[in-house]
């Protein structure tokens, strides 16, 4: 009898718990969620300060008319896509760069039948077949509207769609070019965001033109007179070498209407002109694929287009390029694909020795293979809903498939982060993407040991099991999905210089961290005291405390060792121990706060549940200094200034308040009445 | 559970260490890129315009600036001058291997005639090269004209110049190649 009403109360328990969280969190990502598709829209490109252009004029006249390769398997791509290349200011290797891309344009990494991989080499490879690839996610149905398109049912169009529909818009694209950001109103924004993207797709699109054979003449007597074969293909950068002569015999007829012209010359014009709008590519720097060659700064890589025009060649990068001209031929047969891409894959990591390395930039391919969090993030979830199992029935084996699991996506979590640290070559740290993964890492391993040193553990006791398996469970799985929020725009990407890699920024971002992810876990534990106080459940909520009692000191060592590390680390970056700054002041206010708390126990001034109370209000504390500061959108320490976060703070800073006033004054009032009229006695 | 602060404290100290310096985890991959190795050129087997075999292995032990020109290219016209200078101002240590791309050999002539007296490029040390299909510049990448590169007296390349050589932005880099301190 006693352990039904037991599970009784811990279902509830568990019911409220999930609602507190839905309330409280789900606004919150909702707003980082906007938030980001306002910031993360715009992709790498030069472009916002040229002038508009039509996209679908220009038309690549001839496609590459053989069998083309269709289908990839994951070998035929696995060395090609561990290829280096810089991109956002970080050499990576080419399947991370697909991958971001595809994520900028699609919002997913990978497309339904496609890999981010096999998608960039049809787009490099094959630019005319893959305009006709949908790609471009559209969310908002009035930029539809706005550009005429059909609307379909996922909203996902094609280049060829799309640069048709913006080809119409190019008066009212010019603008909006031409307002200052601030005065552009939504779906202006959105517009030219979309219109950015395609046109860093059609760049991404012609990144190889020289190399595909896009070229050739019918007529013998001309081919003679070129030096050329007749009907054979040649790519852009074979025909330099005929564009003196091109040139020359079209100067002979300069002054003739072209009408007037016989056929063969007109073709010959027309192959010049296309020469010309060709050559136009040339200030296309997206495939940065060929590290600096004379250059002194290790960032001047150059693309394929970019090395022409700037004649920053050598030998070296000749015999590369002829690895990438041998990778398209592969492609246009059909055969051979797979050796021709580790060729290229070998060259590249010879050419580049001294800019990348190639452990790293494997370690990084089997990273987004992998996909770590993904992985860790479905096994917290599933240790949650086994947990949930093994209160109805099996109790024992669900328990145990629940721990094995938990324990099973702490794995995966901590070798992703291990994974990132080793590719980032910094503490995983130093983004909010980062931070918010790494507080999850620290708290679900807190909530382990609390697990595994529950006094219970070893006698096959029921007594309180599962307390740690639901807090490590729901604290990993609710950190991943606010993580997940910010993927898009802090994932693997560059740091302010003063963030970037420093023995004070290892240790003290690290320390405060450490220290969050410890305040968060004591506050957890005062969640669950108080709970378990409101359900009389005395002896287990006396174990929490314990366990509350000690962390409090956990975090309260990181947060104090790690902001006085922060003051040596300002010392020496900005030349003072302390500036005021909010962040440096969030810092504090949690020191002071569980300062407060502990000597007020100490004193006796606090009794247990008002203790309790104050750890609630502990997740307020940590969520205004590490969210809420950035809020402020000052200081110096802007590892990620997000604006519309401020209601999902609000929210959740009331729901947390509230909840603490109504346990605290609940316990108090039924305290006073006295034994037997508590929740769990009434009948 | 004593010993979880200590082993907390490691981790957090390792890595802070090798990100100092201090100790090395793993092998660092940011080497000074101005140590860079020079490239050794592809082995060529070409020909002088008056038809005689002529690689570049024969040079070694020289200094030899490898120009890329074209008849049709301007700035060509007024680089040509300046190589040959160098090759003057190198005392004999200098050699100008200038390979013209152009399709026809008359081009080349008129090119030549328009510098002025035969005996200012009629010298040992300067090899005119003809490569009307472009074998040598696509080994050397170079498509573009005119480019100028500079090889050690190991024949390995050490620097390149992309557009026009102005001999005297490139005297304090050739010099250090030189044997006598100071040329005229």
């Amino acid at each position: 009898m006693k352990s039904q009403s037991q599970q009784l109360k811990i279902k509830i328990y568990v019911g409220l718990f999930i609602i507190f969280f839905g309330f409280s969190f789900q606004p919150l990502t909702l707003l980082a969620r906007t938030n980001q598709q306002q910031t993360n829209t715009k992709p790498d490109t030069t472009s916002q300060t040229q002038s508009t252009v039509k996209l679908s004029t220009n038309r690549i006249q001839q496609s590459i008319n053989t069998k083309t390769q269709s289908k990839f398997s994951y070998w035929d791509l696995f060395k090609f896509s561990q290829i280096p290349i810089l991109h956002a200011g970080r050499v990576k290797p080419l399947s991370t760069f697909a991958r971001e891309y595809l994520l900028v344009l699609y919002e997913k990494s990978s497309l339904p039948n496609m890999s981010a991989e096999e998608w960039l080499v049809k787009t490099v490879f094959d630019p005319k077949t893959s305009q006709n690839l949908s790609i471009f996610k559209i969310r908002n149905p009035e930029i539809i509207d706005i550009l005429n398109m059909k609307k379909n049912t996922k909203s996902i169009y094609s280049f060829n769609e799309l640069s048709k529909a913006l080809d119409q818009m190019i008066d009212q694209l010019n603008e909006i070019k031409n307002k200052p950001e601030e005065d552009r109103e939504l779906t202006e924004k959105q517009l030219w965001n979309l219109y950015i993207k395609a046109l860093s797709y059609f760049q991404l699109n012609r990144s190889l033109f020289m190399i595909l054979p896009l070229f050739s003449v019918e007529s013998p007597t001309i081919a003679k007179k070129l030096g050329m074969k007749p009907n054979t293909n040649y790519s852009y950068l074979e025909m330099i070498r005929f564009q003196q002569k091109i040139n020359e015999e079209i100067s002979q007829f300069k002054t003739t209407n072209f009408k007037q012209l016989p056929k063969g010359k007109q073709k010959l014009v027309l192959l010049s002109y296309r020469m010309d709008i060709l050559s136009k590519n040339e200030n296309n720097r997206l495939l940065k694929i060929i590290p600096p060659q004379w250059e002194e700064n290790k960032e001047l890589w150059h693309s394929p287009w970019g090395l022409i025009s700037e004649g920053r060649g050598s030998p070296l990068s000749a015999a590369y390029m002829d690895h990438w001209i041998r990778l398209e031929k592969a492609f246009r047969t059909g055969s051979g694909w797979r050796s021709a891409g580790e060729a290229a894959y070998q060259q590249s990591i010879k050419i580049s020795t001294k800019f990348s390395n190639p452990f790293l930039l494997f370690m990084e391919k089997i990273f987004n293979d992998i996909q770590f969090f993904q992985k860790s993030l479905i096994l917290y979830i599933m240790a949650f809903l086994f947990l949930l199992l093994s209160l109805a029935f099996w109790k024992n084996l669900f328990y145990k498939i629940s721990f094995v699991t938990l324990i099973g996506g702490f794995a995966f979590h901590l070798t992703g982060m291990i994974f990132r640290m080793s590719i980032m070559r910094r503490p995983p740290v130093s983004t909010l993407y980062e931070s918010v993964l790494f507080v999850g890492l620290i708290s679900v391993g807190l909530a382990l040991l609390m697990e595994k040193y529950n006094p219970h553990w070893q006698k096959n006791q029921w007594k309180d099991r599962g307390l740690g398996i639901f807090t490590g469970s729901l604290a990993g799985a609710v950190l991943h999905f606010i993580a997940l929020k910010y993927k898009g725009t802090e994932s693997m990407s560059l740091l302010v210089p003063v963030l970037n890699t420093n023995f004070w920024l290892a240790t003290h971002v690290t320390c405060i961290t450490i220290g969050y992810a410890g305040a968060i876990f004591s506050s957890l534990m005062g969640h669950i005291y108080m709970f378990l106080k409101c359900f009389n459940n005395g002896s287990s909520a006396d174990r929490i405390y314990k366990i509350m009692n000690n962390s409090v000191f956990f975090a309260l060592f990181f947060c104090l060792f790690g902001t006085i590390l922060g003051g040596i680390w300002a010392d020496q970056s900005w030349g003072r121990f302390w500036g005021w700054d909010p962040k440096e002041n969030g810092a504090l206010s949690i020191v002071i706060w569980l300062l407060v708390l502990i000597h007020g126990r100490l004193a006796g001034l606090l009794e247990h549940k008002e203790f309790a109370v104050g750890m609630i209000l502990t997740n307020i504390i940590v969520a205004l200094s590490w969210f809420g500061v950035n809020l402020l959108n000052v200081g110096l320490h802007s590892y990620g200034f997000i604006q519309g976060i401020l209601w999902g703070l609000i929210i959740f800073c009331g729901v947390e308040s509230l909840l603490a006033l109504t346990a605290y004054i609940y316990l108090t009032k039924y305290e006073k009445l006295g034994k037997g009229r508590r929740l769990s006695n009434v009948k | 559970m004593k010993w979880i602060l200590p082993l907390l404290m490691l981790l957090i100290i390792i890595p802070g260490l090798h990100y100092t310096g201090f100790i090395t985890l793993f092998e660092s991959d940011s080497p000074a890129a101005n140590n860079r190795t020079p490239i050794s050129p592809p082995r060529l087997q070409v020909q002088t315009l008056q038809g005689q075999d002529f690689a570049l292995q024969q040079l070694k032990g020289k200094i030899i600036l490898l120009n890329f020109w074209a008849s049709w290219c301007r700035p060509c016209y007024e680089e040509f001058p300046e190589l040959i200078t160098a090759v003057h101002w190198g005392r004999g240590e200098i050699h100008l291997v200038a390979v013209s791309v152009d399709s026809s050999k008359q081009d080349i002539e008129n090119f030549l005639k328009q510098l002025g007296e035969k005996p200012m490029y009629n010298h040992s040390h300067i090899h005119i090269v003809w490569d009307p299909e472009y074998k040598i510049a696509k080994q050397f990448h170079v498509l573009k004209f005119p480019e100028t590169f500079v090889l050690d007296r190991n024949s390995d390349i050490v620097k390149k110049y992309t557009g026009l050589f102005l001999l005297e932005k490139a005297k304090p880099f050739l010099i250090k190649f030189l044997s006598v301190e100071e040329p005229r």
